[in-house]
Parts: structure tokens; sequence; C-alpha cells
């Protein structure tokens, strides 16, 4: 299977901080990449590295065997029409109506309002929403249809990989599952590869083809869903119990 | 003595934290002026939303400022001139240079910094910590050229305009409060006003109006892109955005008049 995404010994230090410390891992195409790690293990980070949103300290990502790390506008710009992001809180812009948050790529490409109003209605059917919704604006929406409206737009430019930082964090069980089903039915549907970073572990187990487990700013393990449950690996072993005695030692 | 107690050492903390801040804000300057060249049509919605409520929302606000102002130098400077034989060939000309020199310009830059300033770095910076900006990114727009350039360029062409009207309603407020509460003779007001006016007066205005234009514009929206840390440090990106915008715009009326006078 191809290498979508190939991280190389990325580092990044924020001060005197170091979030990322060598990671690596090869992300393969048409997968469900899960990233698993424990707040501050530097996950959000790398993803913001992938995507160019931060420069990485040293190392290298690469999309497609290309560069992904210091493009010019240019070629970020076309680099990210390859990408749907998922944001934790959805990060919807508030001054737009649901439909033209759906559309903004769209809109910014000058399709013609009605014809991307539509486009943008029949993505938000694909997430379970109903067309009444396409004019209310971010504000009135609950938190699980907030997080259906981004993955609408997220996929609206029918992008190749799509990324979903903690997709399930903050909602209730079932809304959860149904946001896990989604994440299961859109990766079938559009083919596309999906990396996702949680540290819900039923989340993760439900939508993983593989899993990588970050610590400290490195990965530490990398295989399958069933090598992750009966995983040998202390720290694997404790993050997927969700034990609090054990090699990971959290203070609060 | 430990260097956190060591006066050099906070003087020169202070001193490299200025100038780095300068060094950003002039960096995040000419990032906008680049941007500025390759702005598309998207941005002309955003563009015109943004005059509306720099130009159309302050006017209220500015005129009324503008009228009291207007009507307070023909107050002080009645009392100044103690009443005498000089008040009906002079008071006019003082009100109107006055505002069109200083007043108008800096008053309606002050009130501009603080009602939109604080307005745009708010919302900028809720943006920022709201992930929306970063997603903006992902969408493959430029955030500099989509958030920043209609909004300083908002701000620069729409405070020229907001001057003008408020130097003519200061000069309106100073004329109603002489001729109406001061018994000044309304043509002997009105000559000494026209007579005061220069072409020179007005540009020194429009000068100074665009020039604390980009500068309100450009520190709301420098200071809301760097906001950080939620709530907390949106309040804070709001406060710096004031201050900044309100001191630099002191600043800056000084070297401008320095260069005209």
């Amino acid at each position: 299977m191809a290498t979508v995404i190939d991280i190389k010994n990325v580092k990044k230090s924020f001060g005197k901080k170091e979030v990322l410390r060598g990671a690596s891992l090869k992300i393969e195409r048409g997968t469900t990449q899960v990233i698993l790690g424990g707040s501050g293990s530097g996950k959000s980070v790398l993803l913001k590295c992938i995507l160019g949103l931060i420069e990485v300290d040293g190392g290298s990502i690469s999309v497609n065997g290309k560069p992904a790390n210091g493009l010019k506008e240019t070629e970020h710009a076309e680099l990210m029409t390859m990408f749907g992001m998922l944001f934790q809180n959805a990060a919807l812009f508030d001054s737009m109506s649901v439909w033209e948050n759906v559309a903004f790529v769209l809109l910014q490409r000058k399709m013609d309002r009605d014809e991307a109003k539509r486009i943008a209605i029949k993505k938000l059917a694909m997430v379970g929403l109903r067309a009444d919704v396409a004019e209310l604006s971010p504000a009135e929406l609950s938190g699980g249809m907030r997080k259906r409206v981004g993955l609408a737009r997220a996929i609206c430019h029918e992008p190749e990989i799509i990324f979903y930082d903690e997709p399930t964090t903050g909602l209730d069980p079932i809304t959860a599952d149904v946001i896990n089903d989604l994440i299961i039915k859109l990766q079938k549907e559009l083919k596309c590869t999906s990396v996702v970073i949680t540290h819900d572990m039923h989340s993760a187990f439900k939508v993983a083809d593989r899993m990588a487990f970050l610590y400290q700013g490195q990965f530490i393990a990398e295989g399958d869903v069933k090598s992750f449950k009966n995983s040998d690996n202390p720290y694997v072993k404790q993050f997927v119990e969700g034990n609090a005695n054990g090699p990971i030692q959290v203070t609060v | 003595m430990s260097a956190v107690n060591n006066p050099f050492t906070l003087i020169g903390a202070v001193v490299l934290g200025a100038v780095r801040e300068m060094g950003e804000i002039t960096l995040f300057l000419l990032s906008a002026l680049r941007q500025m060249l390759r702005v598309s049509g998207g941005a002309a919605g955003q563009f015109a939303r943004q005059c509306s409520f720099v130009g159309v929302e302050s006017l209220p606000i500015i005129l009324l400022t503008a009228f009291f102002t207007g009507g307070v130098l023909a107050l002080q400077s009645f009392n100044g001139l103690s009443g005498g034989p000089l008040v009906n060939t002079q008071l006019g000309r003082l009100v109107a240079l006055s505002m069109l020199r200083e007043l108008g310009p800096v008053l309606a830059g002050l009130m501009l910094a603080s009602r939109v300033g604080a307005a745009m770095a708010a919302e900028l910076g809720t943006m920022r910590v709201t992930e929306q900006i970063d997603a903006l990114v992902t969408l493959a727009a430029n955030p500099v050229r989509y958030l920043v350039i209609p909004r300083v360029l908002a701000t620069l062409l729409m405070l020229p305009l907001l001057v003008i009207l408020a130097n003519v309603m200061g000069i309106f407020g100073g004329y109603v409060v002489a001729t109406k509460v001061l018994s000044v003779p309304a043509m002997q007001y009105m000559d000494s006003t026209y007579g005061a006016i220069s072409g020179e007066d007005m540009t020194m205005a429009l000068v100074k109006a665009a020039v604390f234009g980009l500068l309100v514009g450009l520190m709301a929206t420098y200071h809301g892109f760097k906001a950080d840390g939620g709530a907390a440090g949106v309040g804070q990106a709001t406060t710096r955005a004031v201050v900044y915008g309100a001191v630099s715009i002191l600043v800056a009326d000084y070297f401008i008049t320095a260069i005209f006078v």
C-alpha cells in the first residue's frame, strides 16, 4: 500500500519546551490512521505541522512524496486542497450561515451562490443534517450538529485526506458514536485517507485500521487494532486500559 | 543582586521587548502590504461590511464628540481672550484651526481606536483562539488577505472621511456656542473661520486621518491575530489594541505636526 503521509524524525519546540522529539510515522493511502496520546503529548501540534500551520524545527513531512513544509504560499494553498480538517470545536465561522461555512471553498472559487448552496445542502445530507439547517447560524447549533457541519465543510471540496482532531471530545456517548459511524461511512464513500487524533479509546478501536501511540513527542508504538488491544507495551497497555497506575505518570 | 531585581536587566528586557514588538508589527504590516497586491474580489464583501462598520456606524459618536469639542473650544477660547475685542475676529479662527489641525483627527482617531479597534481585536482574537483562523488556512484561504486587508483598508479610507465630517461638525459646534451662548455676531464668526482655513490645514488633517486610520487598523488586527490563551487572552489583545492604537496616534500626531509646521 502506498504511503500518503511520511513523517520523518519531526522535532518541534516552543521556547524551552520540546513538544515533538523526533516523531516518525508512515500513513498509508485509503486507511484510517488513529493517533493516540495523552493531553500534551504533541498530537495536535503534529497535525498542525502536517498542515503547515506550524513550521517544524527539524525532520521532514511529505505528502504524496512532495515536501509539505517550507512551501511558498501558492504551493501551500494547493496542498491544502488535498486536505479536509475537522477541528476539535468545529471552528465554524460565526459570521456566516451554516451553508456558507460548508461552501466556503466553493464561494472562494467564485462558484455561483445558488450552485454552491445546492452542493452544501448535499454535503449536509451526507453528514445526516436536513436542508433546513442550512440557513441557521453556527451559534444556533448543538455540539453534535456543529461537528457535523464542520465535517460537511471538511469534505465539501472532496479532499484526499481528512484530519479529525478529537472528533468525539465534548459530546455525549450516543452523539460521539454517531460521529464515529460518520467517520467510517465517509471513509467508505469517499475512499479517502483519514487521520484521527483522539484519546477516546472506544472511538479509536471503532474507527481505526492502524493505530500509533505518541508519548512525550515520539511514536513509541504502531500497529493494527488487534496489536494495540493485545499490546504488551506497558505504556500502551496503561493508556488503552485507562489505568492511573503504570509507567505514565500524570500530575494533576 | 538577582537578575530580576537588577534595574539594568529590567530596563534591557523592557527595551528589547519593545523593539521586538515594533519589529513584529512592522513585519505584520509588510506582510499585509504584500498581500494587498493579491487581493481578489472575494474580499470585496468583507471590505464593504467593514466600511459600513468603521464609517457609517461610527458616525453618530464621532459627530457628537466633535460637536461638543467645538463648543468647548469656543467657550474656553472666549475665556482665554477675556471676552475682549479680539473675540469677534479670532474666535472662529481659533476653533477652526484647533479642530482641523489637531482635535478633529486626534479625537476621531481615538474614538475609532476604542470603538472599532477594540471590536476588531476581539473578533479576530476570538477567531484565533477558536481556531477559525487555522480553519481558513486549511480551506486554502489566506487569513491576512481575507481578514486583515479589508479591515486595515476600511480604517485607512474611512477615517479621513469621518474627520472631514467631524471638522465640519466641530466648527458648527463652535458656531452654535459662540453665536447663541456668547453672543458673537454670526457673520464675523464665519468670516473669521473662512479666513483661517487653508489648503495646508486641510491636507494636514487628511494626512493625519489616513495615518491614524492605518494605525488603528494595524494595531487591532495585529493584536487580534496574536491573541492566545482563551477568553483572558482575547481580553488582553483587545486592551493592547486600544492602548497601542491610542498611544501610536498621539506619537504619530507629534511627528506629522513637526513635519508640517
